[in-house]
């Protein structure tokens, strides 16, 4: 355990030393902060506006995060060979992985926070309220960006830094797309291609699930049943992209 | 060395049938997350194609500022008189924000009042008030949940098509949901332009009782109230 923690601590301050991660939460900040200043031609639907445009924003820059800190923690270790050093120390390739995988999250976590406390703050300015539907938004971005890193992490067990990076934003777009896979199917007379299309549905990750960012604009309550819910299907797509990793992992020569 | 290889490969076994086990469980969860989904009113209409939501996806949480600009470009061909080329905008801002109320109800106005007057004495000017209703249409299909977008449509037919029947039907609809006091009154004023005084009075007699607080509301109510008495009273209808 003390490896995992001691791995995760190494990877959280050099995710914090990324230029680009930081230039990329700046530019989060400035844009929620002044979503005000785009309210102006819809002065009723201010509130909606403010966190339409907020919480897609936390999306987008939370997604590139995710992406660009997990897509690059194997392939710099290996580029550099400092994974030698330390798998030759008593550290196991799982907790090396896990380690990895913790140490990015926590970066992802602290983004996200910050980004969500701001967001938080401008509508209690604005509408004198605290909203808590947003922080289930929040939440369930949060385990949105989770299975993103694990899906990343995957797949950069096996390639390179580039390949990771474009990989985790098209399985990002494809991921919440996947509804639609669903509805394709049932229009195919095809029995093959029903089959792919339910299988496609069934294996790719259905990041729509965790998106209720209409809902909580347009003031529907999302309820703890369904966080659950999702939480869980985020959780079990996390423990599978790990597993797989580690077995891609364990057969890799570095 | 032989045993540490095999229980490498055992575990590898094992790994790989835990991960098939989930992998197997997840369309159960999805099945149930989807029930959810329905029950929980968080189902999104599928209003746009793939190609379009991927346009609308990277536009992301930058589409509120997209639309920002897609207004100040309606106001600068508002203001050149290009009133026709307006339309396209409108669509786009709509597509963008299919849950924002204002530019379907602003868009439906543009069609059913202005362009119908700048058409002048054309014989196709009707046209713009069925473009107006069919686009407010559309909008209440993306939004039924709430009184607004109800009660625009039952605005223009009642306004402009003097369809007091459709009106009506709208106005109602609209009073479904949490809505101000004057939908009340403007499904009596309909009664009254429709000739109906019975229902006009029995709608007025509704309204009294639907906003006792709100004395605006009572006053104006009262009046219109007593004037459809009166107006039954004197045709015999109420004594």
């Amino acid at each position: 355990m003390r490896n995992i923690f001691l791995i995760a601590g190494i990877t959280y301050k050099e995710a914090l030393r990324n230029k680009l991660l930081n230039i990329l939460l700046l530019f989060a900040i400035l844009a929620i902060a002044s979503t005000r200043f785009f309210t102006i031609f819809a002065p009723s639907e201010e509130l909606k506006i403010i966190q339409d445009t907020s919480l897609g924003i936390i999306r987008f820059i939370g997604m590139l995060i995710t992406v660009f800190i997990t897509g690059a923690l194997l392939p710099r270790e290996i580029e550099r060979r400092t994974i030698t050093t330390i798998l030759s120390k008593p550290v196991s390739r799982a907790q090396f992985l896990f380690g990895k995988f913790c140490g990015a999250l926590y970066a992802i976590f602290i983004n996200l926070i910050i980004m969500g406390v701001l967001l938080n703050i401008i509508i209690y300015l604005k509408g004198r309220m605290f909203n808590v539907e947003i922080v289930k938004a929040l939440v369930l971005m949060g385990m949105e960006f989770v299975v993103l890193c694990a899906i990343t992490l995957c797949v950069s067990t096996i390639a390179s830094e580039i390949f990771n990076i474009i990989f985790g934003i098209l399985i990002f777009i494809t991921g919440h797309l996947t509804n639609y896979l669903q509805h394709l199917a049932d229009r195919f007379d095809s029995i093959a291609m029903k089959g792919l299309l339910s299988f496609l549905y069934a294996i790719l990750p259905n990041f729509e699930n965790f998106n209720v960012q209409n809902a909580v604009v347009l003031g529907t309550e999302v309820s703890l049943r369904y966080v659950g819910k999702a939480m869980t299907y985020g959780a079990v797509y996390t423990a599978v992209m790990l597993m797989l990793g580690y077995l891609f992992f364990a057969e890799r020569q570095v | 060395m032989m045993d540490s290889s095999l229980s490498r490969r055992l575990r590898r076994y094992l790994l790989a049938g835990a991960i098939l086990l989930l992998l197997g469980s997840i369309p159960l969860i999805q099945q149930s997350i989807n029930y959810s989904r329905v029950t929980g009113d968080l189902v999104e209409e599928l209003v746009v194609m793939p190609g379009e939501f991927v346009t609308n996806f990277i536009i992301g949480g930058f589409r509120g500022i997209a639309v920002d600009i897609m207004w100040i470009e309606i106001d600068e061909l508002w203001h050149h008189g290009k009133w026709f080329e307006i339309i396209p905008f409108l669509r786009a801002i709509t597509w963008l924000q299919p849950h924002f109320i204002e530019p379907w109800a602003l868009g439906a106005w543009h069609m059913a009042y202005n362009l119908y007057a700048y058409a002048g004495d054309a014989p196709d000017r009707d046209k713009y008030i069925t473009q107006g209703i069919r686009f407010l249409k559309e909008g209440l299909s993306k939004n039924r949940n709430g009184y607004r977008m109800w009660f625009e449509l039952g605005w223009i037919y009642y306004h402009k098509l003097k369809h007091y029947d459709d009106a009506i039907r709208y106005f109602r609809g609209a009073m479904r949901f949490e809505h101000p006091s004057y939908i009340d009154r403007m499904v009596a004023h309909a009664y009254r332009k429709k000739g109906d005084i019975e229902s006009e009075y029995r709608q007025w007699q509704r309204c009294v009782a639907a906003f006792p607080e709100d004395d605006y509301h009572q006053n104006i109510t009262l009046r219109h109230m007593e004037a459809a008495r009166d107006k039954l009273i004197e045709a015999g209808l109420l004594k």
